[in-house]
């Protein structure tokens, strides 16, 4: 009986995920062109300034608005799965399931609050590059805040099945997705996957400001 | 002693005195002294009122410094709806550097006063271990505080630590009753769980009929999970009476919403429902509403 050599399988295996990576490369790197995704991030910011700028409706519904455009524009299953590291492997499908919806409104909300607490802030593009094996784009952002420094924001965004989607937004560098992992895991490392979900859930519970009767 | 019983003792008393001067006087000025407290409680009221609702208005407008400013006073002399405000924006850092600490702080004011909602945000705080460290054992104490009066989100997180023994002995019968409190109150998330539980038979006895009860009343309110079970049995007719049209828009509701397993169960079930049983399907999901 053949039985394969365990090194020259081992380099093909190596051979086969580096052809993978090179067409996932040129394919992506072909789709996501810095001037688009440049264009796609101004778009989007002018959209969600539009909104959180409308003193017309109540803030609660203007941070609801912002939700909803986020759900559209975050890469949520990628980050999702990337936050959560080895422990996605070993759950459950109802625990996949759940953490996937909860996942979704905890990056959501949690953005849209923090958004919601900026009003007339001056927004500029300052550059835009692509970045990594998989063609994604960094686009550079300066906000100008009323009081205090400009706050420097890079957000990574591939174009993938037609659309552009952010992977991640880098604030003075420190990366919000690789920080939420670092969260994620020390919660994952004390109650399980399980925990991760009742932590989730307990922060989409908690009660907003109260309107008066 | 209340103002309604002063008022009572002051007109027994006047008219005990009828021909008293002395007795009448007294009565008068006890009349006088209830009217202007009366009024005063009722300025004082309206005035609070009036200031909690400037707060929400500048809140709303995104002055959120404003806000804090109206309300501040108000949390100090002890209106809990202030003082759960005021941790609302610690927590989300609105108008105020964000602070979890400064968050749990002015919860715990608002929850000494009775506020349920307070007493369901400190007991987040320990889930998740923001402002505190985590505790299980304390979010449930403040849970049970919550759930007592009435408070369904709280009554639904009880369940769930029951469920899971996370800070209290794991019991599923105390955790069904918790969550079958919620559902009965409505609350989407608590029915779809109470579906699941009649399902496998967890802290009830098993029943495909009351699971499909509880699934079909959280899919109505638009939880999509359940939107996704329910369809499936209004088509396979498993614990409700079947009905293919009304099952495959629940699947295509679900699949809108993006439910990757509704849109599986379209795919699959849509094969043996009629052209007919298709289009009303279709045509009933969209002009679909949840009902709340």
């Amino acid at each position: 009986m053949f039985r394969p050599n365990v090194s020259i399988m081992r380099w093909v295996c190596i051979a086969i995920f580096l052809t993978s990576l090179h067409i996932a490369n040129e394919n992506a790197s072909a789709a996501t062109v810095p001037d688009d995704a440049k264009r796609y991030m101004d778009k989007l910011a002018t959209k969600t300034l539009g909104i959180l700028g409308d003193k017309g409706i109540p803030l609660t519904e203007r941070e609801h608005k912002v939700r909803t455009l986020l759900g559209e524009n975050l890469a949520i299953e990628a980050i999702g799965r990337f936050v959560v590291g080895r422990a996605w492997r070993s759950a459950s499908n109802e625990q996949k399931s759940v953490y996937r919806d909860l996942f979704e409104s905890f990056i959501t909300l949690t953005y849209a609050k923090r958004l919601g607490g900026y009003a007339g802030e001056q927004f500029t593009i300052t550059a835009s590059k692509n970045v990594g094996k998989k063609g994604d784009v960094l686009v550079t952002t300066e906000i100008q805040r009323p009081s205090g420094p400009p706050l420097k924001a890079s957000w990574r965004i591939r174009y993938s099945k037609g659309a552009f989607l952010i992977l991640d937004v880098m604030v003075e560098g420190i990366s919000m997705v690789v920080a939420q992992r670092a969260e994620f895991t020390t919660i994952i490392k004390k109650s399980g996957m399980q925990g991760l979900i009742e932590t989730l859930r307990a922060k989409a519970s908690s009660f907003g400001v109260r309107a008066p009767k | 002693m209340t103002v309604r019983k002063l008022m009572m003792i002051g007109k027994r008393r006047a008219r005990n005195s009828i021909g008293s001067c002395k007795y009448r006087r007294y009565s008068l000025a006890l009349v006088a002294m209830v009217a202007t407290t009366i009024m005063v409680n009722c300025e004082v009221i309206a005035s609070a009122k009036a200031d909690f609702r400037a707060g929400w208005n500048a809140y709303q407008n995104g002055n959120f410094i404003g806000a804090l400013k109206i309300w501040k006073p108000l949390a100090e002399k002890g209106d809990p709806r202030a003082q759960f405000n005021i941790g609302v924006m610690f927590a989300e850092g609105k108008g105020r550097a964000q602070s979890y600490k400064r968050a749990v702080q002015w919860w715990e004011k608002a929850a000494e006063n009775g506020d349920a909602e307070a007493q369901h945000n400190i007991a987040m705080a320990y889930i998740v271990g923001n402002g505190v460290e985590q505790n299980y054992k304390k979010a449930v104490d403040w849970l049970k505080k919550a759930s007592d009066l009435g408070l369904v989100r709280s009554q639904y997180a009880l369940g769930r630590m029951y469920d899971y023994g996370f800070g209290i002995d794991q019991d599923q019968v105390k955790a069904a009753k918790y969550v079958a409190l919620a559902a009965e109150k409505g609350f989407d998330k608590a029915q779809y769980n109470l579906g699941k539980r009649y399902r496998d038979g967890k802290g009830v006895s098993r029943s495909l009929g009351l699971s499909a009860k509880w699934f079909l009343a959280a899919a109505d309110q638009g939880h999509v999970r359940a939107q996704n079970h329910i369809g499936v049995r209004l088509i396979r007719g498993k614990g409700i009476e079947k009905n293919p049209a009304k099952g495959l828009m629940y699947l295509i509701l679900a699949t809108k919403s993006g439910h990757i397993k509704a849109a599986e169960h379209r795919a699959e079930l849509s094969a043996d429902i009629s052209m007919k049983d298709q289009k009303a399907a279709e045509k009933m999901a969209n002009s679909w509403k949840p009902i709340r």
